[in-house]
């Protein structure tokens, strides 16, 4: 059992307010991934949780215990830092059990603990190396591996893979999704990659200035994004965001924005949207094309992979019925 | 309590950790600091009772021409001093810390000779160099004998006029390596970044040291008379270990550090003039005769984090 | 720049010929002593003072050693470096951990007046630091002096350290604090080991420092059986100033362990100077 109940958290750092009334219910066994731009507060929020800072106000939950001013090792939680944070002058087996060590366990009973850690890691071979004598993949495994055998009933995870090449990012991400069925706990998890929070989310917490913007899961924010921020955020490329002016033959419903997304948009001589190709970007199994519009709003289509767009000549779009999203002035999804 | 929380043993562990050095430093460094401030408005000898003053002591020290003049010799004296050993280091120190920059043969092993006087304790060099410039002294005899420089040996410290010159040769001795290794971590610094792109556009060797090398020595200089400044101005070792507390002969060697010696602990062993009032004041003068180059320097070092 | 830095034949003999003049300048006192420590008489000092001993009188150390108190003042230095250098480092790398790492309302204020010990020398304050010694009943004792002389090289161990305290990463510490670490095991396990190179640092400069201090013994020590050899080379002199064979023997002797410290550590002690500046 490992649900956590966040309300009304208020954090500042002097007098910079960084997270505004927080509100979340996290599921037991659930896998959360946040995101939001640089500096939106996602670290500070899951620093929050693990206790390396102090709340201003407000209440985390834990299973309906509220740990959030317990210290960090009294709550149940561990941490996989981004730049891994691993002990230099200690070996990968020291690094493992230092955890235990600190809380007194006796020698038989650590070594055990790591062996069995390092054989789920496919650490075996590499107890007695130190950090620096290993790759990035390795070293992650072992920061992986330090919070594991706490046995904690929260794992926090720090943006984890964006020191990795892109390889052995998709590598470790299976490994976390694997490890994740195999623990049994709930995972909190930053990141600034799209296919990472969109693959192994089960819910996605959008925030934004220190606020949340949306919770759902990953399929419901594409969809039914709430608002104009966590439309244009979730999806790649991002969405197309028209002036309702420009458009025309939708029912507008006072909307001062329409959303298109990249592949909802088609080729298509009858279609009402008009513009101009600027550029052409062909990756092989995928095309875009960015055209502009008379008003120069430029928007991206995606193109089947044998297509005919040149470059600077006109180009007549229209949007797949159903697909396209109103938003009002204040941003707020219409309808 | 049967479990005492973490919160609360981190806590206690941090007061634990921070007390040791902050008490030692606290009692013995930073509260005698503070206490100049009161110690500079009494009069006491150092037994017996204090008698407060107020501001006597600064009134005597500029208006009682005993104590006027020995302020006005030693502070003169003082940057005297000052001024031969800065001018021997900085000339020195950049002419062999350009010369141990370039491909020279051997250059590492001429850099550790170079230190070797750093680490020596004052006491010996004064010891030793006032050995060497003995009348009778090796020094003496090569000058004499050997280079037939002079008719007769010439007494360095005994001479009123060289035993100032003299004492700041001794320094410059002893220190002078640490010229020699700020100035040349600065050419071996700039070497990387600046040069390559001077060469680049068609600068020959001399044009490079005066337009590149120079302008960046100015930060080393600068550390360097700071720190020398500081140091000469409270430091009297060599005066106080060769010449005693009354910077003989006549005087002629008497600078601040040696001033302010004698006024809390006399200078031979019949004074009458002891006062720990006069010296506290004595060394709030020079604290804040030499505070604008300490300040500046601790500015720089903050500035470094 | 290779170009820049590279000396034609005749360049490279003009700099090899002015820097052996100065390694003579260097070198001349130190082989004098050591030359003239070796002679059997005063008369060989005064006659040739660069010839080589008619016998080589390896008995002058011995004789200096015995001849004065010199046991005693180098055991008596022996102390209070050694002191000085365990304190030190102890109280400077506690006191920089908990300043740089667990700050505090206030822990700024007590780095600043750190930086002040930095910048003011202590022997300004000589005055009133004697009162303070004299009203803890520690006059004349070596523990007066061990720790007048650690708290007066504090300062600038406290720098050296926070500066290389500043650049541990802090993420090591939050993992340190997951794990359930306390102050006392984040210091001694995580962080000390990682800045063992400036913790060497400050050891080599305090013990170099405290072992040829001669200002603050002088102050506070008054019976010969506590003189540090600085303050017991004062004495020998007085006993052995004509005797120039045996007093360059006794300097010898007094510097032989400050010149092995750096023999054994001048990387360290280079890297020292630049960062801390020069206090002695
Ligand atoms: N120790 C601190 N002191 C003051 N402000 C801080 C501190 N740490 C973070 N901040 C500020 O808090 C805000 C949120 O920071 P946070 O690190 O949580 O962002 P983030 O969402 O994790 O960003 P990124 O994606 O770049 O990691 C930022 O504006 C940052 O400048
Ligand atoms: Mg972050």
């Amino acid at each position: 059992m490992a649900a956590i109940t966040i309300r009304n958290l208020d954090k500042a750092y002097g007098k910079t307010r960084v997270l505004h009334g927080i509100n979340l219910e996290i599921a037991d066994n659930s896998f959360v991934v946040f995101v939001g731009p640089s500096g939106c507060g996602k670290s500070t929020l899951l620093r929050t949780i693990a206790g390396l800072e102090e709340k201003e106000r407000g209440e985390i939950l834990l299973d309906g215990r509220d740990i959030s001013d317990e210290a960090p090792v009294d709550r149940d939680v561990a941490m996989v830092f981004q730049s891994y944070a691993l002990y230099p002058q200690m070996t990968v087996a020291e690094n493992i059990g230092f955890a235990l060590s600190v809380a007194k366990q006796n020698k038989a009973t650590i070594g055990k603990k790591v062996g069995q850690v390092a054989e789920l890691l496919r650490l075996e071979d590499y107890l007695e190396r130190k950090p620096s004598a290993l790759s990035g993949g390795q070293r992650q495994r072992v920061a992986i591996g330090r919070a594991i055998v706490r046995d904690p009933k929260v794992f926090l995870f720090d943006e984890p893979l964006s020191n990795l090449d892109a390889e052995l990012r998709v590598e470790m991400r299976l490994q976390i999704a694997q490890l994740r069925r195999r623990l049994g706990a709930t995972f909190i998890y930053v990141t600034h990659d799209q296919v990472e929070a969109m693959t192994l989310a089960d819910t996605i917490v959008v925030l934004r200035m220190g606020m949340i913007e949306q919770v759902g899961s990953p399929l419901e924010l594409y969809h039914k994004p709430a608002n104009q921020f966590v439309a244009g955020f979730i999806g790649s490329p991002k969405m197309n965001f028209i002036p309702a002016a420009a458009v025309s033959g939708l029912d507008l419903k006072g909307a001062a924005t329409v959303g298109v997304r990249p592949e909802h948009l088609h080729i298509d001589e009858a279609g009402s949207l008009k513009g101009v190709v600027r550029t052409v970007e062909d990756l092989g199994s995928i095309s875009y094309a960015y055209a502009a519009l008379p008003d120069e709003t430029l928007v991206t289509v995606t193109l089947p992979p044998e297509h005919s767009v040149v470059v600077d000549q006109p180009l007549a779009l229209s949007i797949v019925p159903g697909r396209s999203y109103l938003f009002g002035a204040d941003g707020k999804t219409i309808g | 309590m049967a479990k005492t929380s973490y919160k609360t043993k981190a806590k206690w562990q941090r007061v634990a950790l921070l007390t040791p050095g902050a008490l030692l430093y606290g009692i013995f460094n930073f509260l005698p600091l503070l206490g100049l401030l009161a110690l500079c408005l009494v009069d006491w000898p150092g037994i017996g009772p204090m008698k407060f003053v107020g501001l006597d002591n600064f009134l005597q020290l500029f208006g009682n021409p005993f104590y006027r003049d020995q302020l006005i010799k030693a502070f003169g004296q003082n940057l005297i001093f000052f001024a031969i050993i800065i001018g021997a280091m900085l000339v020195f120190g950049t002419f062999l810390a350009l010369l141990l920059s370039f491909r020279t043969w051997g250059r590492n092993f001429y850099r550790s000779i170079f230190f070797l006087p750093y680490p020596l304790a004052g006491a010996a060099v004064a010891f030793l160099l006032e050995l060497i410039v003995r009348t009778k002294g090796p020094l003496n005899v090569l000058i004499v004998q050997g280079l037939h420089l002079s008719g007769k040996p010439i007494g360095f410290l005994g001479d009123p006029l060289l035993a100032l010159p003299t004492l700041a040769a001794f320094y410059s001795w002893h220190r002078m390596s640490f010229a020699i290794i700020l100035i040349l971590s600065a050419i071996v610094a700039v070497r990387v970044h600046l040069i390559e792109a001077a060469m680049l556009d068609g600068a020959n060797r001399r044009q490079t040291l005066r337009a590149v090398v120079f302008p960046v020595l100015a930060p080393a200089f600068i550390l360097i008379v700071v720190i020398v400044m500081v140091d000469v101005f409270n430091n009297a070792d060599y005066t106080l270990l060769l010449m005693g507390p009354e910077g003989a002969p006549a005087r002629a060697t008497d600078i601040m550090g040696t001033f302010l010696f004698r006024s809390a602990f006399g200078g031979a062993a019949t004074s009458v003039n002891v006062n720990f009032g006069m010296s506290a004041a004595i060394g709030l003068v020079t604290a804040v005769a030499i505070l604008p180059a300490a300040i500046f320097l601790a500015l720089r070092n903050l500035r470094k984090d | 720049m290779d170009k820049l830095f590279r000396l034609k034949p005749l360049e490279q003999a003009v700099v090899q010929l002015i820097l052996i003049v100065w390694s003579a300048i260097v070198l001349f006192p130190i082989g004098i002593a050591v030359l003239n420590s070796l002679k059997p008489n005063l008369g060989e000092v005064y006659k040739a003072p660069f010839a080589l001993p008619s016998t080589w009188s390896f008995g002058n150390y011995s004789q200096a050693w015995f001849g004065a108190h010199f046991s005693t003042y180098f055991l008596n230095s022996a102390i209070i470096s050694l002191s000085c250098v365990v304190i030190v480092t102890v109280c400077a790398s506690t006191s920089a951990f908990v300043i740089v790492r667990m700050p505090f309302r206030g822990s700024g204020f007590i780095f600043g007046c750190f930086m002040l010990g930095v910048v003011i020398p202590i022997r300004l304050a000589m005055a009133p630091l004697f009162v303070i010694v004299k009203s803890l009943n520690l006059l004349d004792s070596l523990l007066g002096v061990i720790l007048v002389q650690s708290a007066s090289m504090m300062p600038v161990a406290v720098f050296i350290l926070t500066a290389f305290l500043r650049a541990v990463p802090a993420e090591l510490e939050d993992a340190a604090k997951m794990d359930g670490a306390l102050p006392f095991e984040i210091y001694w396990r995580v962080v000390l080991p990682l800045v063992r190179p400036a913790l060497a640092t400050v050891a080599l400069l305090t013990f170099v420092q405290s072992w040829n201090e001669y200002f603050l013994p002088l102050i506070f020590l008054r019976s010969e059986q506590n003189f540090p050899i600085t303050l017991g080379m004062t004495q020998f002199r007085l006993q052995f100033d004509v005797q120039w064979h045996l007093m360059f023997a006794g300097i010898l002797i007094m510097l032989i362990p400050t010149i092995v410290a750096f023999l054994l550590a001048s990387r360290q002690f280079i890297e020292g100077l630049t960062q801390g500046g020069l206090k002695e």
